[in-house]
This record gives structure tokens, sequence and C-alpha cells, in this order.
């Protein structure tokens, strides 16, 4: 059994990938960690805090900082999930893609190679409202879906 | 969790001093706390079961059977309001039928999927009931810790439509763990 679970940096992939790691315990399944990191994301950050700031001719070098911020920050949580798979003795690893979030979620869901996806209710906005991504892959991932709170 | 807590002790706790406390408080919704660090623990699950769902994939009995302590609790929800319509418009005698008929086709599907469980270990409990698709498990899903639905749950899917609406209305109320396949 293999299970795929997303992970967007928030608590609830956090959250999500706990429930995935009980299950592959119980069912000596492997974990794959799956992000997907998308430029226009820093983009908009970038654009957006220059726009405020008064340094709008240095939104090049502030896009490439929130660039290495978001890779490093999605790779110190996947880190941290891969150590805590280790001590419970899960077989686990990470894949980070580029690209855009939906379309590269469904390339790898639907591939074939998963009996599981688990992914959080909610993105980085908080509980605000359910994720809208969620409401987009919900119907058409092929695998079961574990939507996790 | 040794390194999973350090590394959000290191990140928060460390940086935020003395108001670590405070802003754990108020951004509870962004931030994984020690407490909720814990593996899930699954006692009950609630799985909805209707017409319109079809057959249950492999993969929905093979992540199931990893909660094989679990109970499992399969409900199939006459639809109180589709049978008042039926009498109302069209008899008694009719709306009988559609009762008899209806409880009938609950019945063994209830009992097609309970012998497949069974098959792997799980003694599944069965309900039937007269009631809400949609409100009814929104309520019976405060009494259990996580929920298996089909997408086809309370109405038939389409190529354009691929989400039954009643499954999205769930999804969207309930505060436990859902699993749609």
């Amino acid at each position: 059994m293999r299970i795929l679970v997303l992970i967007d940096g928030s608590k609830w992939s956090q959250k999500a990938a706990l429930h995935a790691i009980a299950i592959a315990k119980r069912k000596n399944a492997k974990i794959i960690l799956f992000s997907v990191l998308d430029r226009r994301e820093a983009k908009a950050i970038a654009f957006n805090l220059s726009m405020r700031s008064d340094k709008i001719g240095e939104i090049k070098k502030f896009e490439e900082q929130i660039w290495k911020e978001m890779k490093k920050s999605v790779k110190e949580i996947m880190g941290g999930l891969l150590e805590l798979c280790h001590e419970e003795n899960v077989n686990c690893s990470m894949k980070i893609v580029e690209g855009i979030a939906k379309d590269e979620i469904l390339k790898e869901a639907n591939s074939g190679a998963y009996s599981l996806v688990v992914m959080g209710a909610y993105g980085k906005s908080g509980k605000t409202r359910i994720g809208s991504l969620l409401e987009e892959l919900a119907g058409i991932i092929k695998p079961p879906l574990l939507i996790v709170r | 969790m040794g390194l999973f807590s350090s590394l959000i002790q290191r990140k928060f706790k460390n940086i935020a001093g003395r108001r670590y406390e405070r802003i754990l408080k108020e951004y509870k919704e962004f931030l994984l706390t020690e407490e909720e660090m814990m593996l899930p623990e699954i006692k009950s699950i609630l799985m909805p079961l209707d017409r319109f769902i079809g057959e249950i994939p492999p993969e929905i009995y093979e992540t199931l059977s990893a909660y094989n302590d679990a109970r499992i609790i399969l409900v199939y929800i006459i639809d109180a309001h589709v049978f008042h319509v039926i009498e109302q418009t069209l008899g008694k005698d009719i709306s009988e039928e559609f009762r008899k008929k209806e409880e009938n086709d609950g019945r063994l599907l209830l009992e097609k999927i309970a012998k497949n469980f069974e098959g792997l270990g799980i003694s599944p409990q069965i309900r039937l009931f007269f009631g809400d698709k949609g409100e009814d498990v929104i309520k019976l899903a405060e009494k259990h810790d996580m929920l298996v639905l089909s997408k086809a749950y309370g109405s038939e899917i389409t190529k354009t439509h691929p989400l039954s609406p009643v499954v999205l209305k769930i999804v969207q109320h309930v505060d436990i763990p859902v699993i749609v396949y």
C-alpha cells in the first residue's frame, strides 16, 4: 500500500501526515510526502510587499528571497515529518515539484501508484473556510481521499 | 516525536520566549501544538450508504482494515422528504410500496457490505432509518471519529459534477476526518 500525503506547509497538512503515519504503521504502507511549489505565489507576495513598502525597484530581489524561503520551509517541514516516520518505523520519502498545485497533484494522485491520498481540510489561510483546492480535488482524485481536520 | 516537536519549539517557542503561550492561543489555526502531535486514534467509523454509491473500491476495505479495532457503523438513510412527496402526490399505497422497496434495497445493501467487512475480520453494525441524508449524517458524525463517504452519496454524479452536493455539504460541516471515495 502506498499513501500520498499532500503537504502545503499548513498545520492541517501536518495533521494529515500524522493520520497517514497511523495507517502506514498498521498496514506496513509506504508514505510519499508530496508538495507543489508555485512560483506565482512568490511573485504575488513580492508584488504586494514591494507595492506597500515603496521598494518596487527591488521586487525581483524580494521574489527570489521569498522563493528560496518557500523551498527551505517546505523542506524543513518535510524533513521533520520524515524524521517522525523514521521514529515510528514507517517507510517514507518526499517529492517536491514546481508548478500549479491542482495540476501537479492530479498528475501524481491519479498516476495509479496510490491506494490513498491524504490532505488537510484547510490551507495556509487557516479555518476561514474549507480549502478551495480541496473542493476542486475531492471529485476528481481517483484514489480514496482522506480529508483531515 | 522528538525532532518534529523540536522543530516547532525552535521556530516558535525559542523565538517568542515568554509570549509563546499567547501566540499559541492567538494563532492556534496555524500552529501545530505539541498536544496535537499525536498519532490519531480512530475508535468509531460511520459509513453512510445508499442506492447511488455503486461498488466500494478495494482500497477502502484496505484502508479501513488498518482500524480493525474500531467500531464500524454502516447506515442507510431513506430520504424522508422524498417519501412525503410521494405520499402527498401519489397517495398512501404508492408511498407504502416505495417504503417497502427502499427498506428492502437498503437492508440488502447493508448486508452485502457488512459481509465484505466480515471477510476482513471486521463485524460492522448496521442501521436503517428515515431521515435527511445530509443533516442526519452531520448530526451522527458528532459521535464518531471518522466518516467514509462515496462521491455519489445522496445524488447521482456525472463527469461535469463529479461530487454529490450532499457530500460537499457534509464535508463542509463535520469536524472529523472524512474519507471520500
